[in-house]
């Protein structure tokens, strides 16, 4: 799958770097599923990448059925497209538009926990930003989660 | 004058409360040594707790939490490097990044198991991004993260990422030995 396919037919593409056994990825899950299909209907295009060495394309394909990701789940074996994006840890958003242009970089928002505390909803800011063609209010916010395991 | 307040009746009260407190120190004292319980640490609370105070030593600050893996696997690293320096050299303070809701259990469970000496502190802060801007504000948040102070308490080190006996001992053996 090319990027620029998606591109293509996307206001905005969203790229999570995602883990499965990272216990803060795994408590964004359900978020990144919920807005993946929220934000389908909306021209945006969530895309998941998994660059772990540890984590194998079965298990990310699994793990992928059981949260109902209903986006395209990739494999980057090699850690390539985490290179490529100096992703450095799970989970980690990058939103472009349809040139390819970076317009957010950072979490999802500031707690793991439980989403009904959450107070800065970083991604969700942005997305709404850019579908009303305003600029986005923090373009850039510290992911925190678990490092990239490279080779 | 208050009848409860006389002297007399004062030492008996004293006394009543004594004799239980005596027991349950009699019987604490066979059970075994319980994990330290951790210290909250609030964002701006960081310098004056664990950076001022330690000047004329070097200070190590690692961020880690027991969920990280790579933090996990360099604290035996960490603890054999500090070995090799004197107490007066070298503080090494540790501070986890662990949840509100499992890190006063799972930080000194950890801490416990793998005989860590240390002592770790837990960030208290809802956003983690508050914490990292405030402790170092070129930190991009990953963990696991150390800081080595020189003895002046300014930064002499930053060391991203997941670090080696070598790694760690090169760092202090620097900033121990610059004047």
């Amino acid at each position: 799958m090319a990027l620029k396919d998606l591109l293509a037919k996307s206001k905005a593409v969203v790229v999570v770097f995602d883990a499965t056994k990272c216990p803060y990825a795994i408590g964004y899950k359900g978020r990144v599923a919920d807005m993946g299909k929220e934000y389908a209907g909306k021209g945006v295009t969530f895309v998941t990448i998994n660059s772990n060495k540890t984590e194998p394309a079965a298990e990310v394909a699994e793990d992928a059925k059981k949260n109902g990701f209903a986006f395209p789940v990739l494999k980057d074996e090699g850690n390539k497209v985490a290179d490529l994006y100096d992703a450095r840890k799970t989970p980690e958003v990058y939103v472009l538009d349809p040139k390819g242009t970076l317009l957010y970089r950072g979490r999802i928002d500031e707690t793991h926990e439980d989403p009904k505390n959450v107070k800065s909803p970083d991604l969700r800011n942005a997305l709404e930003a850019i579908l009303a063609g305003k600029p986005v209010p923090a373009a850039e916010t510290k992911a925190f989660g678990c490092s990239i395991k490279r080779i | 004058m208050n009848p409860s307040r006389t002297p007399a009746r004062a030492r008996r009260t004293f006394a009543a409360f004594l004799v239980p407190l005596l027991l349950v120190a009699l019987l604490l004292e066979g059970a075994p040594a319980a994990a330290e319980p951790v210290k909250h640490l609030k964002p701006e609370d960081y310098r004056s707790r664990i950076v001022a105070g330690r000047k004329g030593r070097v200070l190590l600050v690692n961020f880690w939490a027991t969920w990280c893996e790579p933090c996990r696997e360099e604290m035996p690293h960490l603890v054999a490097a500090a070995k090799k320096f004197p107490a007066r050299d070298l503080a090494v303070v540790l501070v986890s990044l662990d949840s509100q809701k499992t890190g006063p259990a799972q930080v000194p469970k950890f801490l416990k198991e793998k005989k860590v000496p240390f002592v770790s502190w837990l960030a208290k802060t809802r956003d983690p991004q508050d914490f990292i801007d405030t402790v170092d504000p070129t930190w991009d948040g990953s963990l696991p993260y150390t800081l080595v102070y020189g003895r002046d308490g300014k930064i002499a080190t930053r060391l991203p990422g997941l670090q080696t006996e070598a790694s760690f001992t090169e760092a202090i053996r620097k900033a121990v030995g610059a004047k």
